[in-house]
């Protein structure tokens, strides 16, 4: 085993792991810790591949921008104690069961029949990036940063009418 | 091969930075007790050099105590959360010519982006504790750090402006090949990085996450022995990567005459910064919390941010 096979068999055991603890916690803030351990993990995955950069905005944004927003959520509202306790009625089992299946299996379809490129050039660097966010698509970058800027003054004013 | 040799440069980086961080205390102890005109600690060992040994000892020694109402899982995990990305940092710093661990193409990135968990780790430990006042120390201790982490990363963007990379190495090359520290291009830059940096390490004058008198040391009041030693630990290793960014970005790094090893002018450039930072505490008072948010949000990020457009400036103008 090559020490890149054994990373990568650690992570993927923790991403999975932590994002089936997202949902079987009882705690919130359990899960929200969970969540952050599986961004983590999935962080590392991106090393692996040497996408360095797009590991480490996963890991700012995700990590340390995203849980905290998330845990601030929930120290600011009351839902420091609130537990979920998933109600067991079979039909709702059979049910969600079935629906994740047919989703496992067209995606492990999808997976198996895609064409991946093998050794092709890397093209990971935060270099590269750049010039294809800000030269390539320099008018879609604007884009987003308006519509995003536009949803936090939205957001703003919502939270501004419910307090009054 | 490559992995034992990875192992053991983390293993001698940790117990190096053990060491480092113990008689970090113990200058910090003397320096303020001189400047106060008291001799500081003087009792264990000659000049006093065994008394935060002792001080660890006593830590560890001590009985584990966990509060009754405690989230305990969490609880027991903040402080690990708090302190492995303090030395996961010092990856990718560089500390000579030829020492350095990862040589990372987005170092600085990397190094603000791990830096960046360390909140998760304090705001865990001070929810988890269920007590008022450690909730409160988090609560401030993030507003905080958030905060000074825009000016903190806005003002190093200046220097990567100017240097065109994210590479610890390159940068430290570009200031010898144009003969001068970026402290003289990049003054402004030095200055609010120097102020937000103290902030973003929770050290006095901006210490208020740990205002020992009003909130009862803030975020680890919960916490005693082995887990309080990590908290602690965290902070000064923090101090210490803090300081090596500063010496990588404005201060030339390892460059320096030749009468000396690169790595021991690296050492002596952050021994200076982080004496600046021992200086502050012993003379400064604590800025009170409205102060501290708006200085942050009035001053020093336009101030980066008009650091930002004049490097522009004169980038595009120098060709």
């Amino acid at each position: 085993m090559t020490p890149q096979l054994i990373f990568f068999l650690i992570l993927a055991v923790m991403a999975i792991a932590c994002a089936v603890l997202v949902i079987s916690l009882k705690k919130i803030s359990h899960r929200i810790i969970a969540m952050a351990f599986c961004f983590f993990a999935i962080a590392g995955l991106y090393f692996l591949l040497r996408a360095e950069f797009i590991g480490i905005v996963q890991i700012i944004v995700y990590v340390g921008a995203l849980s905290i927003l998330f845990i601030f959520g929930m120290m600011m509202t009351d839902h420091r104690n609130v537990t979920f306790v998933p109600d067991r009625k079979r039909g709702h089992k059979i049910l969600s069961f079935l629906g994740v299946g047919t989703l496992l299996g067209l995606m492990l379809y999808g997976i198996s029949t895609l064409d991946f490129p093998v050794n092709e050039a890397q093209g990971g660097t935060g270099e590269e990036i750049g010039i294809q966010l800000y030269g390539h698509y320099v008018i879609a970058v604007q884009g987003v940063g308006i519509l995003l800027l536009a949803a936090l003054v939205g957001a703003v004013v919502l939270a501004r009418k419910e307090a009054e | 091969m490559e992995l034992v040799y990875i192992i053991l440069y983390a293993v001698i980086t940790l117990a190096v930075l053990l060491g480092a961080v113990t008689y970090a205390i113990l200058f910090e102890r003397k320096v303020i007790g001189y400047m106060q005109l008291r001799p500081g600690p003087n009792r264990h060992g000659p000049w006093g050099m065994l008394q935060t040994v002792a001080d660890v000892m006593k830590l560890l020694m001590k009985e584990d105590i966990i509060p009754k109402n405690a989230d305990k899982k969490v609880f027991i995990l903040a402080p690990i959360i708090a302190f492995v990305p303090s030395f996961a940092i010092f990856a990718s710093i560089s500390w000579s010519d030829n020492i350095y661990g990862a040589d990372l193409n987005i170092g600085l990135l990397y190094f603000i982006g791990i830096s960046s968990i360390t909140t998760l780790g304090v705001l865990m430990g001070g929810w988890s504790s269920n007590n008022k006042y450690s909730l409160l120390g988090a609560i401030r201790g993030v507003a905080q750090v958030i905060s000074y982490e825009i000016p903190l990363v806005l003002s190093v963007l200046g220097v990567v402006i100017l240097v065109g990379s994210l590479n610890f190495r390159d940068i430290v090359y570009y200031q010898e090949s144009i003969g001068m520290w970026l402290i003289i291009p990049q003054f402004l830059a030095f200055v609010v990085y120097m102020i937000s940096a103290i902030a973003e390490l929770n050290r006095s004058p901006f210490d208020l996450p740990e205002a020992e008198s009003e909130l009862v040391s803030g975020y680890h009041t919960e916490y005693s022995g082995f887990r309080f030693a990590f908290f602690m630990l965290a902070e000064y290793v923090y101090a210490y990567a803090i300081a090596a960014l500063a010496t990588t970005l404005f201060l030339g790094g390892w460059l320096g005459p030749a009468f000396l090893p690169g790595i021991v002018w690296f050492f002596l450039k952050m021994s200076v910064i982080v004496f600046f930072w021992f200086w502050l505490r012993a003379t400064l008072p604590r800025a009170r919390v409205d102060n501290l948010m708006r200085f942050g949000w009035k001053v020093l990020i336009p101030l980066a941010l008009l650091n930002i457009v004049i490097t522009s400036i004169i980038k595009v103008w120098m060709g």
